[in-house]
């Protein structure tokens, strides 16, 4: 396939995820993920996120509806049927779960479920499998990986089993690496591990990187880009700094400011919350989605949904009252 | 101040056919009333086993425990005096509250076991509790799948104050909550503590969250405590090489990319703790006396405790380049040593 360096890996345009006719859960999501680019996908739980990494995998239940279109280096992926899509997942793309523990199986060695990896995608013999299994194993730096091949997960600590998840999803050399919370059930020191180890295996393999989180400390750190969501909805994108230096959605803007920081015992702050909750899908209000939860909500915000516009150049937002620096 | 919790070298061993768990080996902290003592750790250190053993789920195998003045020398504290002393609020508030029970019934069920009050006295507490905790009346009404899981919350929280507790031991209480729900949980927390001069012990693996709530930090590993003092002191003054990794990992947005300092491999088994200071094997800092001797917590000044050896050494060089110390040959030795 020939690709011009400019070409995205993955593009998604106007892709909405529905539940039957009536409850739309996604709505008008565009972005898009180069090679050797880190997106991070983030919200709070309900917005979406989730939903827009399964469809790209092709992994959503069969009563959902998807519109719009998911092009992988050129092919649009929702065309596609299961078989055609097999070719595609864990060879092109593959996906990093949160919960290592459930996405192993536990009555398997950690080895086996390398090489059947292997084994479905590539013609390769079972003794060539195992050396490109442990060779994996070492690749993502899991200590005396020969003889931890014959071990099953409950043996491995949680940083280990995710290591494992990582061999699995990048043993057919994918070009597109979705990692969906994949640090969120780890400690901290074991997490940084980790998002170390998915920067190195990134650059060594010039991958492209979809990285969905809650935590925008993550994204900052690991990120080129962000896209934010808010119920089903991109609200803002662009590159990570520019955007968390300078929010200029109200929604991006609280997510930030309610972080908790600094010590209420020596500044006596209290911490900016947004008051209310996400929406569920069958109760979005009219007009912007964000409104009812907004401080700066005006008169035209409760009667029309704004499009997503360009601010500057590689920034957008969703919002006619930007808040923030015009830079 | 009234000291509402004090617990003296308590521990909780556990015969394991590979030898004792030392869940929790010897814990002696404090609680003021009003204060909030802030517990942090890696999972596996100990942290929920302590608590449990404070609200009475687990018993301790050794060691003193007075609440609200009362002591348990092994017998355990009469389980009615216990649960006005300290309430407990969960992590997962889904799995905490009973589905089939509506809300006003659940925050009125520790009420009606202690037998407070007639029926119409116990509801309008119901709706004093509730109004505290931000639940409008109408949510007595609902049952929790009908709620958030900031609400859901906010009514575990209800619950524990239907006894009118002096502590509440949270473990994990907002890890659940999203970002701008658990600002307005910690909001809640500091409120209540304000007006009823309650006191937390407030467990949580997240360090930013502790700092912002706690007015001092205690730092477990593998059963014991390695640092413990004021919250600034605690945040700012780094001591404990732990102490200063857990902080250092946070992906904060203030620090730079790739400027992480990594803690080598994982929290070692509690069954086989490594000899001397239990922390040396992924210690930057680990040298020969680590090995040796174990370091009992020590004055650094300030209301400050630390379990190392080269305490000083470490506060010395927070900010200096460390790249000469990390890594040094005889550290990577004493690591490896078991």
């Amino acid at each position: 396939m020939s690709l011009t360096p400019a070409a995205p890996l993955l593009s998604v345009e106007n892709l909405s995820i529905s539940y039957g006719d009536a409850v739309p859960l996604v709505e008008q999501v565009n972005f898009t993920v180069r090679r050797g680019e880190t997106v991070g996908l983030v919200g709070e739980s309900g917005c979406g996120k989730s939903l827009t990494a399964l469809s790209v995998m092709g992994l959503l239940s069969e009563n959902l509806r998807t519109g719009g279109a998911i092009e992988l280096e050129g092919t649009n992926l929702i065309n596609l049927d299961q078989k055609a899509l097999r070719h595609y997942r864990g060879n092109r793309m593959a996906m990093i779960f949160q919960e290592p523990l459930t996405a192993l199986n536990p009555v398997l060695t950690v080895g086996a479920q390398v090489v059947e990896v292997l084994r479905a995608h590539q013609p390769m013999s079972k003794a060539e499998a195992e050396k490109r299994a442990i060779e994996l194993l070492e690749q993502v730096r899991i200590p005396d990986a020969a003889e931890r091949f014959h071990d099953y997960p409950h043996r491995l600590s949680g940083g280990m089993r995710q290591r494992v998840v990582i061999a699995i999803a990048i043993a057919c050399n994918p070009s597109l690496l979705i990692a969906d919370e994949p640090t969120t059930a780890l400690d901290v020191t074991v997490q940084a591990q980790i998002l170390q180890l998915l920067k190195t295996l990134q650059r060594e393999a010039d991958l492209g990187l979809l990285l969905i989180t809650h935590d925008l400390g993550v994204v900052r750190q690991v990120a080129d880009r962000i896209v934010v969501m808010y119920a089903g909805a991109v609200v803002e994108e662009g590159p990570v700094d520019a955007v968390l230096d300078n929010p200029r959605h109200p929604y991006t803007a609280g997510l930030l400011a309610a972080r908790p920081h600094g010590s209420f015992s020596v500044q006596g702050h209290r911490l900016l919350d947004i008051h209310g909750a996400v929406p569920p899908p069958t109760a979005r209000p009219e007009g912007c989605l964000f409104q009812p939860r907004c401080i700066y909500a005006q008169d035209d915000c409760k009667a029309v949904r704004p499009q997503f516009t360009t601010l500057e150049a590689d920034r957008a937002v969703r919002c006619f009252h930007p808040v923030g620096r015009q830079d | 101040m009234t000291t509402v919790l004090q617990t003296e070298d308590l521990k909780v061993h556990h015969k394991t056919p590979r030898g004792m768990l030392r869940a929790v080996d010897g814990i002696t902290i404090h609680v003021d009333a009003g204060e909030t003592l802030g517990l942090v750790g890696e999972s596996g250190c100990g942290k929920s086993t302590l608590a449990r053993c404070i609200v009475g789920i687990s018993q301790p195998t050794e060691g003193k425990l007075t609440l609200d003045g009362v002591q348990d020398e092994g017998k355990g504290i009469n389980r009615f005096a216990r649960a006005r002393a300290v309430q407990m609020v969960f992590q997962d508030p889904s799995g905490a509250l009973n589905p089939r029970l509506s809300v006003g019934r659940i925050i009125e069920e520790p009420l009606m076991v202690h037998r407070i009050g007639s029926k119409r006295e116990r509801r309008k507490r119901v709706e004093e509790i509730a109004k505290q905790v931000g639940l409008a009346s109408y949510h007595l009404k609902r049952f929790p799948h009908e709620m958030s899981g900031g609400q859901r919350q906010r009514v575990s929280i209800a619950r524990a104050l239907a006894l009118e507790p002096s502590l509440l031991v949270c473990d994990e209480a907002v890890s659940a909550l999203d970002v701008s729900v658990q600002a307005q949980v910690l909001n809640l927390f500091i409120d209540l503590q304000k007006r009823l001069g309650l006191a937390y012990l407030f467990i949580s693996h997240d360090l930013a969250v502790v700092r912002y709530i706690s007015h001092r930090i205690a730092v477990m590993y593998l059963g014991r405590i390695v640092e413990i003092g004021p919250a600034e002191a605690v945040w700012s003054r780094r001591n404990h090489p732990y102490t200063r990794a857990l902080i250092n990992a946070i992906p904060d947005h203030a620090v730079g990319k790739d400027k992480v300092e990594l803690l080598e491999g994982d929290v070692p088994s509690p069954v086989n703790p490594p000899s001397g200071c239990t922390f040396r094997t992924r210690c930057p800092f680990a040298r020969e006396r680590c090995a040796a001797e174990a370091p009992a917590l020590r004055d650094r000044g300030g209301g400050l405790q630390v379990a190392c050896h080269f305490a000083e050494e470490i506060e010395a060089s927070n900010g200096v380049d460390q790249t000469h110390l990390a890594d040094s040959a005889t550290a990577k030795e004493v690591r490896c040593a078991s």
